[in-house]
């Protein structure tokens, strides 16, 4: 007999990138944090600290992406967690949008108008090209949270449209209201129970 | 004028694991040493042309970025080369600590004892290796003239100081490999900039 989880799962996403600023997709390819970037990380840091209150994470994921070990290390530092013991998931990682990983928003939407008007159609089942819809990335977290340990507080350290869906799956959302959500870098979101969130101002 | 900065301290460096061309993120702690270069480098090159090279490792990368961001200069314009690179110790990158790779492997750590500037780990890189492969870029920029911004490593760095100051292999294997400090090479000195955390 397994207990129902009590206790929260934190979840995060990295500090302002220098793509994030130059409003260019990273995917999977990756920058580093800005300065703002690392403010940012320091912040909600200090954030789920005052949240954990001494308790420590049972367990610290991330996603081995460059942006979010770097992000990782520093709330691990601000929290006191051993950063050697974080565990590095794959289906944590951002969505990718294949061959338009590190492309200018603005410039893709100039240059291939017809697909990205498809995408816009389709949002949840559109493939970019050697990319990821959001619903193959729907499989992956859901998988993760299929097999999500019972022990609490957790933490996760992610990504934008990866936390999007998280959120979308963890409070049983329609697709169309997982792609609304905001994806913010100034706070984090905690998940508790099954269902719910709350978001947690840095 | 050549300034020569490190990277700040990673969650690798804190424990002592080795990290050659393997890696590991800044820690908090790192990233304030980052900070305050960028604020102690500012002053020195406001408001002149400057080229900035830096190693393509993530903790330079990420040293650099956030330099960039104090000193107002683009990290898009940065040149990432290969040669910036840390030493290699092939095999042995991430291992975890000198220490354990004495008492794991203690007929390479006697080699190592005995010549230190051409010891290299299986795969790995020499001393000699890696200031063959900095020399040119150094002599690179001499040529050039003007001001230079480098984001590198502990190994390259001293390999760099010594090439300026024309040290033999001892001289140079015995240097330091400040975090909160960085060098300026100016005609044919090396000076120590100490930087303050806040």
């Amino acid at each position: 007999m397994s207990m129902a989880p009590t206790g929260p799962l934190y979840l995060l996403r990295h500090g302002e990138t220098i793509w994030n600023r130059a409003k260019r997709l990273q995917g999977h390819k990756d920058t580093p944090l800005t300065l703002r970037g690392v403010q940012q990380a320091e912040a909600m840091g200090k954030a789920l600290a005052r949240e954990l209150d001494g308790m420590t994470p049972a367990l610290f994921f991330a996603s081995p992406l460059g942006r979010t070990r770097q992000t990782a290390a520093i709330i691990a530092d601000s929290i006191g967690h051993d950063p050697e013991t974080i565990v590095f998931d794959d289906r944590l990682k951002e969505v990718t949008f294949g061959i338009w990983d590190g492309l200018n928003i603005e410039q893709l939407r100039a240059d291939h108008s017809e697909t990205w008007q498809r995408r816009l159609d389709d949002k949840w089942r559109f493939v970019p090209p050697g990319g990821e819809s959001y619903m193959q990335v729907a499989d992956r977290v859901g998988d993760f949270l299929t097999y999500l340990p019972a022990q609490r507080p957790l933490v996760v350290v992610a990504h934008g449209a990866h936390n999007r869906v998280f959120r979308g799956l963890w409070r049983g959302l329609e697709p169309a209201e997982f792609l609304a959500l905001d994806e913010p870098q100034d706070g984090f979101y905690r998940l508790n129970p099954v269902g719910f969130e709350d978001f947690i101002q840095a | 004028m050549i300034y020569l900065i490190r990277h700040g301290e990673t969650t690798w460096n804190r424990i002592g694991r080795l990290q050659g061309q393997a890696d590991s993120p800044l820690t908090l702690h790192g990233t304030r040493q980052a900070e305050a270069i960028g604020r102690a480098l500012q002053p020195l090159v406001d408001g002149n042309y400057f080229q900035f090279w830096a190693s393509p490792l993530a903790r330079t990368r990420q040293t650099a970025a956030i330099i960039c961001d104090v000193i107002e200069h683009d990290y898009e314009a940065i040149t990432f080369d290969d040669r910036l690179m840390e030493i290699t110790l092939g095999a042995r990158d991430g291992y975890a600590g000198w220490r354990e790779l004495a008492r794991d492997f203690p007929d390479e750590a006697e080699i190592r004892r005995k010549d230190p500037w051409n010891f290299r780990h299986p795969k790995g890189e020499s001393s000699q290796m890696v200031q063959d492969r900095v020399r040119p870029l150094f002599e690179h920029w001499k040529n050039l003239g003007g001001t230079h911004v480098v984001v590198s490593h502990g190994v390259a760095i001293k390999i760099l100081r010594g090439l300026q100051l024309n040290l033999n292999e001892q001289e140079t294997f015995a240097l330091d490999r400040p975090q909160e400090a960085f060098h300026r090479l100016c005609d044919n000195r090396v000076e120590i900039i100490e930087v303050k955390l806040p």
